[in-house]
């Protein structure tokens, strides 16, 4: 069963700020994380909820009914048309969100030296490099940031053939230390298996939510279209960022050489003079099967390159939701 | 033997060899596994590489073999179908039917046909190259001279120009009966060719081709017919005139019948025929052919130094050359013996009568021995006293008096009859026939029905002017035509010989038999239908009577006791119980002498080759008869065959019609090996082009997938 909670494991106690480097705060502050979906938080927020109530953006107007309260009625509609109209507001509420983030063994690839004064995972530790687990940890610890200064309750969920670990969602002040604490202290192996990870979170998961999906997504198609058809039978909305290394989206090799599964044993002689095209159209084939399924769903979908900085990529995948939200809501 | 101090040097030296080993599998580069997320992608695609490349190195395996065999055929291609050191041929196998029978001796300019279809049958071997089969089948003698197909032409080509001029006859349905029994139909890819110039004795339309399995021989190609009309003068028979030679005679009359083709019988002519008997006489005669006649005789007197012994005496006759020189000869054996005993049965009569009262055995008499030096003697019988010892010493007997013979009498004519005698019956004048004719058909075994009572001809009847010409009376044919028809008769014994209508030698103008003859064992019976008196026909007072019962008695005479004249081919001598057939012995050329077996039971013997006189002995080596051979007459004939008819004959062999005549051209039908119209030559400029195609597709295939393996 998934653990609320750190994992660290007893090891020596983390320093969040290491997670968050300051040119992306300054990159993501002028943004906000938008829900395309209506939320159902608890508390008022930014967020447009489903529910009509007493709050202060004026909805619609709809003709008067027996058992309305008087108070709702709008006197100047009747001063100038006499017929009797009911005013509308909708409620704004927060938004719920979890980011899970993948921890499976092919997550822990990285062929870029570790950045200067970060904080370390577990993957980094393994290879001392900046694995893909890495930086979906960066890509995690920013948004749950971002999330956490608009009030909305984020949590964090760690997967890889199943749920390891969730940090419930929660707005509180030091919920992002606990994430961080998560993420910096996951173990990262084992092989996916993201329909039964999802199917894991959204037990835990009452109401809707915006998922957060941080991973290489490197399964096969059919396995993600079903996990997010599950999300979208929820309600729920979700962001794919697709985690990847340079070299994996490149294949620079000069030299043909043996190749060992990280998520299986199995060792491959390959000629990578010859294979590189092929490889590169498998990849590309890959990718836009992982964009289809999420368009498909309604999701976003953006890639995410390791040897460059979260910030600018985030702040893409950002300006796209607000133009949608200003879009949708003039 | 090896010391310690090279055993150290030894291990010293192995040592230093292994020094440079050790240091490159020491320093040997090891790659490390590059440990790898995405296997699921890489292994996909390392999949499609390998298959990819492998259908790139099967397109380049493919060129380069349609390459390499290009270039191999069209270097090869001129050669095809022909054997090292020949430039142009097409491997091919040949039949060569070729027609040796004696029709094919007609003479043609300065050669013979034969020879012309033998130059023809070597131009066609001219064609064939070494690779090529070839073998041929004399159809004259299929069973001996059938040459299998061979690669040996030059072989072939001597046995073609060995092939001797056969007199037998051309036998088309035996080679083609025997090629069959052989297995050459199944020849594959066999090209088969009759050489024959399809003159009338080439043919045998009487006999169907199909009958003897032709129709499922392999198409056959045929010369062209011959249609020149030849000239042509065949010598038919010859003969004794009239009477048989005599011991008192130093003479022999003969008569030599003498035929002439159509084409010649626009003119008169005259033949010569020449006479040659085996005691070394010779004589000759002309024979005269009035325009539009066909048919004469000449009539020869062959004068002996010496009186004739009783003996037979073979004679050689020959006419002069023509277009047909094969049937310009004739061989017959002539056989001289006493007086001819006759024995005359009848009541004795004791009263003198006038002529015209005369009984018939006057006239009879009369008849056999017209004069006081004649060959046929002739004594009394009484029918009573009939016995077969009686008859012994007689060649023929005349029975006037039927009706008075008894059971053993008539037993003792059947022995008679079947021991080589000749029979002559004539009914009584007077009695009812019911009483003799039933014993007479009993005892002698006829089919023939006899009317009870003599037949009355009122007015009288006459002999036919057209008779059916019996082998008994052939030497008076020609007179026949003339004098029959002055016969009366006016009464007869009705005679039916039912279908059996060749037993009729003489007959009426209302078709009655008038004299039947039938062969009873070895000899022969004559059934005269009216008794030789003048209450039943004139005969006996006019010209016929003479030569008819002359030759009614010596031809059928000769007919029961000698050998018949046999044709080239025949496989029976009708002679029984020799065991050699020694050929020209008895003839003053004396040929081969060339000794054949012969079944002394049934007297068959292999065929007989050639034409001429044949000695037949027994084991002792004593002679049994002298058996002439002659060349069949029929098979000689070189008039021009109806084509039609041909085609029609020929038609189960599915032939074709060459456009070659049998007229040899001189000019063979040889590809000329200079000339470039050999297909393999067109195939090869072919083969080439193909090769170049596929060199540079090779070549483009090649720098793509080499370019693509660098650019990725």
């Amino acid at each position: 069963m998934p653990q609320d909670g750190g994992i660290n494991g007893g090891s020596a106690p983390l320093r969040a700020e290491q997670y968050l480097a300051p040119e992306t705060l300054m990159q993501l502050a002028p943004f906000e994380l938008r829900a395309k979906a209506v939320a159902e938080g608890a508390m008022n927020g930014m967020h447009k909820s489903p529910r009509q109530g007493s709050a202060v953006e004026f909805s619609s107007h709809r003709q008067y009914a027996a058992g309305d309260s008087v108070r709702h009625l709008d006197w100047k509609v009747f001063g100038r048309s006499d017929k009797l109209y009911v005013k509308q507001f909708r409620q704004e509420t927060n938004l719920d969100v979890v980011i899970m983030v993948d921890a499976s063994a092919s997550m822990r690839f990285g062929t870029l030296g570790v950045k200067q004064g970060w904080g370390g995972t577990a993957a980094t530790k393994a290879t001392n490099s900046w694995t893909k687990f890495d930086h979906a940890t960066a890509c995690a610890a920013a948004i749950a940031y971002l999330c956490l200064t608009q009030r909305d309750r984020v949590g964090v969920g760690i997967f890889s053939d199943r749920l390891h670990a969730l940090v419930k969602r929660s707005s509180a002040r030091d919920q992002w230390r606990q994430i961080v604490h998560c993420l910096g202290c996951a173990p990262i192996d084992g092989p996916t298996d993201f329909e039964r990870s999802i199917e894991q979170v959204l037990v835990q998961t009452q109401n809707r939510a915006l998922f957060c999906l941080l991973s290489d997504f490197m399964f096969p198609i059919d396995s993600l279209r079903a996990g997010l058809a599950r999300l979208k039978h929820a309600g729920s909305d979700a962001i794919l960022l697709t985690t990847l290394d340079r070299q994996e989206l490149r294949f620079d090799f000069h030299e043909s050489a043996p190749f060992r599964g990280l998520e299986d044993s199995e060792q491959l002689e390959v000629d990578v003079q010859a294979a590189r095209h092929a490889y590169l159209e498998e990849l590309q084939t890959h990718l836009s099967g992982i964009g289809r399924a999420a368009r498909g769903a309604g999701f976003d979908q953006i890639t995410l390159d390791t040897h460059e900085s979260v910030g600018p990529a985030l702040s893409a995948l950002l300006a796209k939701r607000e133009a949608f939200d200003r879009r949708r809501s003039p | 033997m090896i010391g310690i101090g090279s055993a150290s040097l030894a291990v010293v030296a192995a040592t230093a060899v292994s020094i440079p080993i050790l240091i490159h599998l020491l320093f040997r580069r090891r790659k490390q596994p590059i440990d790898w997320p995405s296997m699921e992608l890489l292994r996909r695609a390392v999949r499609r590489v390998e298959r990819r490349r492998r259908l790139e190195r099967l397109l380049l395996l493919l060129t380069r073999c349609l390459l390499v065999t290009m270039a191999g055929l069209g270097i090869a291609a001129p050669f095809w179908g022909t054997p090292p050191g020949s430039t142009e041929h097409q491997q091919r196998t040949l039949m060569l039917l070729i027609d040796n029978g004696v029709a094919s001796s007609e003479r043609s300019g300065s050669s013979t046909i034969l020879e012309e279809l033998k130059a023809q049958a070597r131009a066609e071997l001219d064609t064939l190259g070494p690779g090529d089969r070839v073998g041929f089948v004399p159809i004259a003698d299929p069973q001996q001279g059938t040459y299998p197909p061979s690669l040996d032409i030059e072989t072939v080509r001597s046995g073609i120009t060995a092939i001797t001029q056969s007199e037998s006859p051309t036998n088309l349905p035996g080679a083609i009966r025997a090629l069959r029994a052989k297995g050459a139909f199944s020849l594959a890819r066999a090209q088969w060719k009759i050489l024959s110039a399809w003159r009338t004795g080439s043919t045998d339309f009487g006999q169907s081709l199909q009958v003897v399995g032709a129709n499922n021989a392999p198409t056959m190609e045929i010369s062209k017919p011959l249609t020149s009309q030849p000239i042509n003068f065949q010598l038919r028979s010859v003969a004794t005139k009239r009477s048989a030679a005599s011991l008192r005679e130093r003479e022999i009359q003969l008569l030599a019948q003498v035929s002439r083709s159509d084409a010649s019988a626009t003119e008169a002519a005259t033949i010569v025929v020449q006479i040659t008997d085996t005691n070394g006489n010779e004589a000759s005669g002309p024979a005269h052919f009035n325009p539009g006649q066909t048919n004469a005789s000449a009539s020869i007197l062959l004068r002996q130094e010496q009186a004739i012994a009783p003996a037979e005496i073979g004679i050689e006759a020959s006419i002069t050359t023509d277009d047909q020189p094969a049937d310009n000869t004739l061989h017959t054996v002539i056989r001289t013996t006493n007086e001819i005993r006759v024995a005359l049965i009848d009541r004795p009569r004791f009263d003198n009568v006038s002529l015209g009262d005369s009984p018939a055995s006057v006239w009879i008499e009369r008849a056999l021995t017209p004069g006081e030096s004649g060959a046929i003697e002739v004594e009394s019988m009484e029918p009573s006293t009939l016995s077969a010892k009686k008859l012994r010493p007689f060649s023929a007997a005349i029975l006037l008096r039927p009706d008075l013979c008894d059971k053993g009498g008539w037993e003792a004519l059947q022995h008679f009859v079947s021991n080589r005698g000749v029979l002559i019956i004539t009914p009584p004048p007077t009695v009812n026939s019911s009483q003799w004719t039933k014993h007479m058909v009993e005892s002698m075994g006829l089919d023939w029905k006899l009317g009870d009572q003599p037949k009355q001809h009122n007015p009288a009847t006459t002999l036919s002017q057209a008779q059916p010409q019996h082998p008994i009376l052939r030497l008076i044919w020609p007179e026949l035509e003339e004098m029959a028809p002055t016969v009366i008769c006016t009464q007869q014994l009705s005679i039916d010989v039912g279908s059996v209508v060749s037993d009729v030698v003489l007959r009426t103008s209302d078709g009655t038999p008038f004299i039947t003859a039938t062969p009873v064992g070895s000899g022969m019976l004559v059934l005269m239908s009216i008794t030789p008196e003048l209450d039943w026909t004139n005969l006996p007072a006019k010209p016929l009577m003479v030569p008819l019962l002359q030759e009614l008695v010596r031809a059928a005479k000769d007919m029961v006791s000698g050998s018949p004249t046999l044709s080239v081919g025949s496989i029976d001598t009708h002679t029984t119980g020799a065991t050699t057939l020694i050929e020209g012995r008895t003839t003053h050329q004396n040929k081969s002498g060339i000794a054949t077996p012969i079944d002394p039971a049934t007297g068959a013997c292999p065929p007989l080759e050639t034409a001429g006189l044949y000695e037949a002995l027994d084991t002792s080596g004593r002679l049994i008869a002298t058996i002439p051979v002659a060349v069949d007459r029929n098979a000689a004939a070189i008039e021009p065959v109806d084509e039609t008819q041909l085609s029609k004959w020929l038609a189960p062999l599915q032939t074709t019609a060459t456009p070659n005549t049998t007229r040899v051209t001189n000019t063979p039908i040889v590809t000329d090996p200079t000339t470039d119209n050999h297909p393999g030559k067109q195939l090869a400029g072919a083969c080439f082009i193909l090769a170049i195609a596929a060199m540079g597709i090779e070549t483009l295939l090649s720098r793509k997938y080499a370019r693509r393996e660098m650019a990725s």
